[in-house]
């Protein structure tokens, strides 16, 4: 004699329709704590591919920083000695190294987002898209060997739009120092789109540092075998670090995943606050229909029905709230990258598939444990005590 | 049949150990309706609980054939209520989610009978009842006495043995209370064995067999209900 589960189905179904306001109250409080788990969320998937995203457009296969340069994606401290551009390109051929490239960062921060510069010094003759795949520029012109040393900068596609820079316009890196634009780049969806080439002397004589840089960007003969060669620089250098762009990627995630833990404990404050509610409505809908379901036990439903009906209502108010969650999501994924892009340039939220499900899957274990109270008085309620009840 | 050996229930209250109903010997025999009477207090919703399996006595049995019920388990008499018993109540106790030929398949559902095959016997019960132009209402749209012979369809809806029935007409006006006793007294005549608590008079009267309970004790009877013991 097993129930067929279309007819509990059925049943929960249309219990929740004869309480619409109640049940869509309800499915909505599921709506914003989904929706708030996926935004948080969001931001370390769309974090994620940004930074697969700009890695997979280097075109270096190694980093090298002073010290281990350990998850630092991105070091501004000038601290790595210029000699080491020597002595690596000294035992290029026995490192396996094929071209380095110094590089020297400088970030001008700024009180919003909008308003910070980042500053990139490379030889001026030194052809981009050899760096950042596919960088070309748009309008104006590249930087040749005779702009080393003059106060000239090309900018990124993202940071121009961002800032409203034109092509000839005048920038100033410090009150000594201004750099005149003379080429914007087209967007390649790398690093580069965010930055300012200027040529390395430039910066280094504005900065004062004319002995160090941030890292070098090593190209090795055979990227395939990028980490040995990373491993060789290791070995012969102690006290330089050498990460490949996947250690590099690793680490992000690695810090990416702390993060997600943050993010996932912040929603999920939400998140039972949502299984609070439902199982405070489920629960007063099992108080109000106590006489229904001593009516159904009478008839001869078994305690499993009714744990099975009022859990499968809780189910589906879970499950419209993930549905709405996601959508509700999504919408704030999207003014969320609108505020990033225009503070940024960056799209840094994203929903992916997996965190679609992970949100349903969040939703229905949220419908699940705020229905198991509730379930199991419904189940236990004596049918004389029920059916006594006004 | 279903019959019952020195019944007794007594309820724990702060106030002490009360009795609600002591040795009631009775046998409730097929293709006959037993009215059970007396008034308010009298023990004859408990009686009924008991012969339902809604609940169990504090001692004594009640056999549906030489089957205890307090000798079941749980899930037996969930599937003895399903399958053997049927239940109409005085306040209709219809589901109000559902139509009214969903509240009869109901208990069919329970029993795992297939959709099409329960909205054709649910249907041909209420066309019995003469409802089946009711069949699509919800139970707000049906006045008290359609209700109730939803009910009793329902209460028919698995074939039961028994039929219980409390207060059946409680709610109804007499000529919807004589409709609905006309129909209990088919349900009778089919060889099932129907049970009605009742403070109607008129329901006692045109009962094949009477118990009349007071406090907790049977105070009398007519026709072939006591098989000795517990009669004050």
């Amino acid at each position: 004699m097993n129930t067929a589960p279309q007819f509990t189905w059925s049943l929960a179904s249309a219990s929740l329709r004869q309480r619409p306001l109640r049940s869509v109250l309800t499915a909505l409080g599921i709506t914003v704590a989904v929706a708030g788990a996926i935004v948080f969320l969001s931001l370390g998937e769309g974090i994620r591919r940004v930074f697969a995203d700009q890695l997979a457009n280097l075109g270096p296969d190694i980093q090298v920083t002073y010290g281990s340069g350990s998850g630092d994606f991105f070091p501004t401290t000038p601290d790595l000695p210029a000699s080491y551009l020597g002595e690596l390109l000294a035992a290029a051929d026995q490192l396996g190294i094929r071209e380095v490239v110094p590089v020297l960062l400088y970030l001008r921060g700024g009180l919003a987002p909008s308003q910070s510069f980042v500053f990139e010094g490379l030889p001026a003759d030194m052809p981009l898209a050899g760096l950042f795949t596919g960088a070309a520029a748009a309008q104006g012109r590249a930087l040749t060997a005779e702009d080393e040393g003059r106060g000239v900068a090309v900018i990124g596609a993202t940071a121009a739009e961002r800032n409203r820079v034109k092509l000839g316009a005048t920038l100033r890196l410090n009150p000594a120092t201004s750099l005149e634009v003379v080429g914007v780049l087209g967007a390649t969806g790398s690093l580069v789109d965010n930055v300012i080439v200027v040529p390395l002397t430039t910066l280094q004589s504005a900065l004062g540092i004319d002995d160090r840089y941030s890292l070098l960007a090593v190209t090795s003969t055979r990227p395939e075998r990028a980490d040995e060669v990373a491993t060789r620089i290791q070995t012969a250098y102690p006290e330089l670090g050498a990460q490949t762009r996947s250690e590099i990627f690793d680490q992000v995630s690695t810090s990416l995943r702390v993060s997600d833990f943050v993010r996932l404990g912040i929603s999920a404050i939400a998140l039972i606050v949502g299984a609070i509610a439902v199982a405070n409505t489920v629960m007063m809908s099992v108080f109000e229909r106590t006489r229904e379901f001593g009516v159904i036990r009478a008839v001869g439903a078994r305690p499993r029905f009714l744990f099975g009906l009022v859990l499968t209502e809780s189910l589906l108010l879970a499950l419209a709230g993930a549905a709405g969650g996601i959508l509700l999501g999504w919408v704030g994924v999207y003014f969320v990258n609108r505020v990033a892009l225009d503070q940024l340039g960056l799209e840094v939220a994203l929903v992916t598939p997996r965190l679609a499900a992970f949100a349903v899957l969040v939703a229905m274990v949220m419908g699940l444990v705020s229905g198991l109270l509730p379930a199991g008085r419904a189940a236990r309620i004596p049918i004389a005590t029920a059916l006594a009840r006004e | 049949m279903l019959r019952t050996t020195d019944l007794t229930k007594l309820y724990r209250t702060p106030a002490g150990v009360v009795p609600a109903l002591t040795g009631v010997d009775a046998t409730f025999e097929r293709g006959k309706l037993t009215a059970i009477v007396g008034p308010s207090g009298s023990g004859k919703s408990t009686l009924l609980n008991l012969l339902a399996g809604f609940d169990l006595p504090t001692s004594g049995a009640v056999y549906l054939g030489d089957t205890s019920l307090g000798a079941m388990t749980e899930r037996e008499r969930s599937k003895l209520r399903l399958t053997r018993f049927g239940f109409v109540f005085q306040s209709f106790n219809l589901i109000a989610v559902l139509n009214a030929w969903q509240n009869v398949a109901f208990p069919m559902g329970l029993a795992g009978v297939a959709a099409p095959e329960r909205r054709a016997r649910a249907l041909a019960l209420l066309e019995r009842f003469g409802l089946r132009l009711r069949a699509d209402h919800v139970p707000t749209r049906l006045s008290g006495g359609e209700r109730q012979r939803v009910s009793l369809a329902r209460a028919l809806a698995n074939d039961p043995d028994v039929v219980f029935a409390d207060e059946p007409t409680g709610n109804l006006d007499s000529r919807s209370g004589q409709v609905v006793l006309g129909a209990l007294r088919e349900v009778a005549d089919e060889g099932r064995t129907v049970i009605v608590v009742t403070h109607d008079a008129g329901v006692a009267e045109s009962a094949d067999a009477v118990l009349d309970l007071l406090d907790g004790r049977v105070a009398g009877s007519r026709g072939a209900v006591l098989v000795g013991g517990g009669a004050a």
